[in-house]
């Protein structure tokens, strides 16, 4: 399946770690097929650390106004969700 | 599309100097209780080398390189280059700190060389590392060029500390070791810790503060006057005493622009400072003094002002080191703690179950009273120092330590969530229509 739908977040103007909570939450509840696209103040260092540590895709770019564009395809949040605390 | 590959956590690089750095802060202030003579004394000899280290190395040092590890490749925007090579530097730096202290307490220069040698090739590793994490690629920013600025300056003064040593074990010859010391102290409080601590600041307050820097230009300027301050202090302080005037000149430039700059972050800041953040400001308060004594006793050692307070080095290296230094380290370090804690323990549950917010693991009115403990010990310190009494110093020294107790008092309460987590499962279907 090729995800199409594109669920878009601004996380400018948010404390750390406020930006690296949102979108691992949002990992656990965007359905399958959708990809996940936020807009942060700087290169989010620990959440590609986090993303690289659940093997989860992702693509991270600067933008021409110097905020960075991170890009997360879902494909299964099920998965995200299994473990326990 | 990329997929990083997966990153240990930074816990246990960055915590074990930690808890390392405040031991020994604890441990520096207790000694300052039983001997206040440290700081109203005379400085060369050997008990106040050996705390001097205490302070330098094993505790701002071991804060710094603990900062670093965690917060410089947020501010490069850069992965850390190497974690080996900084867990060789926590295991160089744990075991040469307290063997460099041991020498100097019994003025045995062979167990300080060895000491040394540990701590220097674990320098070494530090400057390598943080280097490298800069330059890959190099992103020009006042903290980024700042930071490799006071990288130079801690080489330079780690050379003068290798030049000092060989002097003492008799392989070469030192003309002025006063003037050595003098270097290598100056170099490494005003060269290396005040140009890092300005430059990290640049990225830090704005972004704790939620506000772009407001002169990234002003910035910058501070970084390069404070450079060019310590670039002329180093001939100055060696060979030509009249060059020290201009340097501190310019070193006091770059400490003036940094409040400057700083003080308009928190200004434009739509947000109240908490109590670390009000901590970690308070350093830029004790600058004017320290300003002022470090221009004065330029003009000492060019010999244009008489030698009138013997005392002025220790008046100017109390308010640097726990006026300036202490108030940002402990500041930084009651924000740093507490996150790494909450990353490591909580940050892969993200998502998966409800995690607490990073605030839980912090006391928030503990912090706000440090915010005032702090510098009202390091002002008892001061006065003591000025007036040369023993019962001030000791009664800013225990109000100092008692604030550092009650800081680790904090810290140990994030630590308590690393073997008792606070997460909960995640509200099912039902809960949730309930």
């Amino acid at each position: 399946m090729t995800p199409t739908l594109i669920s878009k977040m601004d996380l400018r103007g948010l404390e750390p770690p406020e930006p690296m909570t949102r979108i691992l939450e949002a990992l656990g509840t965007t359905p399958a097929g959708i990809i996940l696209e936020a807009k942060l103040e700087r290169r989010p260092m620990f959440l590609l650390e986090e993303l690289g540590r659940r093997g989860q895709k992702f693509s991270c770019a600067q933008g021409a106004d110097g905020s960075w564009l991170i890009t997360i395809p879902i494909s299964d949040p099920m998965v995200a969700r299994s473990a326990e605390p | 599309m990329s997929k990083s590959s997966p990153a240990p956590s930074q816990l246990w690089i960055a915590l074990p100097f930690f808890i390392f750095g405040f031991l020994h802060l604890a441990g520096a202030l207790a000694w300052l209780v039983i001997d206040p003579t440290l700081l109203t004394g005379a400085f060369y000899r050997p008990a106040v080398i050996a705390f001097s280290h205490v302070v330098g190395l094993g505790f701002l040092m071991s804060l710094v390189a603990g900062s670093s590890y965690q917060l410089l490749p947020v501010a490069f925007e850069n992965p850390l280059f190497n974690r080996a090579l900084a867990k060789i530097h926590l295991g160089l730096h744990f075991a040469g700190v307290p063997t460099m202290v041991y020498g100097f307490i019994h003025w045995q220069m062979s167990v300080v060389a060895v000491g040394g040698t540990a701590v220097l090739i674990g320098f070494g590793l530090y400057i390598v590392n943080v280097a490298a994490t800069a330059l890959r690629p190099l992103r020009r920013s006042a903290t980024t060029l700042g930071v490799l600025a006071s990288l130079v300056a801690l080489s330079v003064a780690l050379g003068v500390a290798i030049w000092i040593l060989a002097s003492k074990l008799g392989f070469v010859s030192a003309r002025d070791p006063l003037a050595l010391l003098g270097a290598h102290t100056y170099l490494i409080l005003f060269g290396f810790f005040l140009l890092f601590l300005a430059s990290v600041s640049y990225t830090l307050l704005p972004m704790f503060l939620l506000v772009p820097l407001p002169s990234a230009r002003r910035a910058l300027g501070s970084v390069q006057y404070l450079t060019l301050g310590f670039g002329l202090f180093i001939p100055g302080q060696l060979a030509m005493p009249q060059l020290l005037p201009f340097a501190a000149v310019f070193a006091i430039l770059g400490l003036g622009l940094y409040v400057i700059e700083a003080s308009a972050v928190i200004r434009h800041s739509p947000r109240r400072l908490d109590g670390a953040l009000r901590l970690y400001a308070a350093n830029l308060g004790f600058l004017l003094p320290v300003s002022l004594g470090l221009f004065i006793r330029a003009l000492q050692l060019a010999g244009h002002v008489p030698v009138f307070a013997c005392h002025l080095d220790t008046l100017v290296f109390s308010l640097a080191v726990f006026g300036t230094l202490g108030c940002a380290i402990l500041g930084m370090g009651a924000k740093i703690v507490p996150f790494l804690v909450w990353q490591h323990r909580y940050a892969p549950l993200l998502g998966r179950v409800l995690v607490p917010k990073l605030a839980d693991l912090v006391r928030v009115r503990l912090l706000n009273a440090l915010a005032w403990t702090v510098p009202t010990a390091t002002l008892a310190l001061a006065l003591g120092v000025t007036m040369e009494s023993d019962f001030i110093v000791r009664l800013g020294a225990l109000l100092f330590c008692a604030s550092v107790v009650a800081f680790q008092i904090n810290l140990f309460h994030a630590l308590t969530h690393l073997w008792r987590s606070a997460a909960k499962p995640l509200p099912t279907a039902a809960t949730r229509t309930c």
